[in-house]
């Protein structure tokens, strides 16, 4: 019976410290300080900004700097 | 325990799932962020060459106007270019532009202006109103002439034997301004008076 619980007593403390390494495990990983949908929305944002600075490119590059002034 | 703890570790297994689409969308986060820097970049970049060709443009457009306002003018006061080569012979003739042809050491003729013909211009007379008599005499470097052999006298091409004995009227000092067109008659003698003026000089200035 005290072998049983010395046993016991093993596995809890391995998986105590099994708790503890996930627990800093957890810490390191990227992208969890915030909820999915948060980190859904910055996505989109992100998306949006890439998209918006494309145009804003491809606009500048095919802008006609040569229009003659009317006088 | 055990039922509760299976739970748990099923729980687990689905956050951990989710940590892991986070950490996927983390990455991609990250990636576009780079994009979205990228993109600032060239932003940047071209909108500063945009600048430089409107500086560059906007320069050449203000030059072009100043050219055409020009142009206009010139074509407003036309002036044909035999009044243009008259007026080149009028002054190449007083020799204030380059020595005579025929100079040699010794000859005291200059290219610049001797103190008498300063002092018979238009300046000297401002300076000293009271020899404004000085006005109607004959330049310095026709005196000069007048001295010379004449061997040293100047013979240009278009210089004929009666253009030489032309007298300079003595009050002369005003016609080296460009007069309007209009008078081509009297311009073209006065031109052909004063192209001979410094070989005629030599036998005037005695």
């Amino acid at each position: 019976m005290d072998k049983d619980s010395q046993d016991v007593h093993q596995v809890l403390n391995e998986l105590k410290n099994k708790f503890q390494e996930m627990r800093k495990l957890i810490s390191s990983m990227p992208g969890i300080g915030v909820s999915p949908e948060q980190q859904q929305q910055q996505l989109q944002n992100l998306r949006e900004q890439v998209r918006t600075k494309n145009e804003l490119l491809q606009k500048y590059k095919s802008l006609c700097m040569f229009e003659i002034p009317k006088e | 325990i055990l039922e509760l703890l299976i739970q748990r570790d099923g729980e687990f297994q689905e956050l951990m799932k989710l940590a892991v689409d986070q950490g996927k969308i983390h990455h991609e986060m990250q990636l576009l962020e780079k994009v979205v820097e990228k993109r600032d970049n060239d932003i940047q970049q071209l909108q500063k060459q945009l600048k430089e060709a409107e500086h560059i443009l906007a320069t050449a457009v203000y030059q072009a106007k100043e050219k055409l306002k020009s142009i206009e003018k010139a074509r407003k006061g036309a002036i044909s270019s035999e009044e243009i080569i008259k007026y080149a012979h009028r002054i190449s003739a007083s020799n204030a532009v380059c020595a005579p042809l025929t100079w040699v050491p010794g000859d005291p003729r200059r290219p610049y202006p001797t103190d008498l013909e300063m002092r018979s211009g238009l300046l000297g007379q401002m300076n000293n109103p009271s020899t404004n008599g000085v006005n109607g005499h004959l330049p310095g470097d026709a005196l000069a002439a007048g001295r010379l052999p004449d061997v040293l006298a100047p013979q240009y091409p278009w210089q004929s034997s009666d253009m030489s004995m032309n007298m300079l009227p003595p009050n002369h000092s005003n016609d080296f301004m460009l007069e309007p067109p209009g008078h081509n008659k009297e311009n073209e003698d006065d031109v052909e008076v004063m192209s001979t003026d410094s070989s005629s000089s030599s036998s005037d200035s005695d």
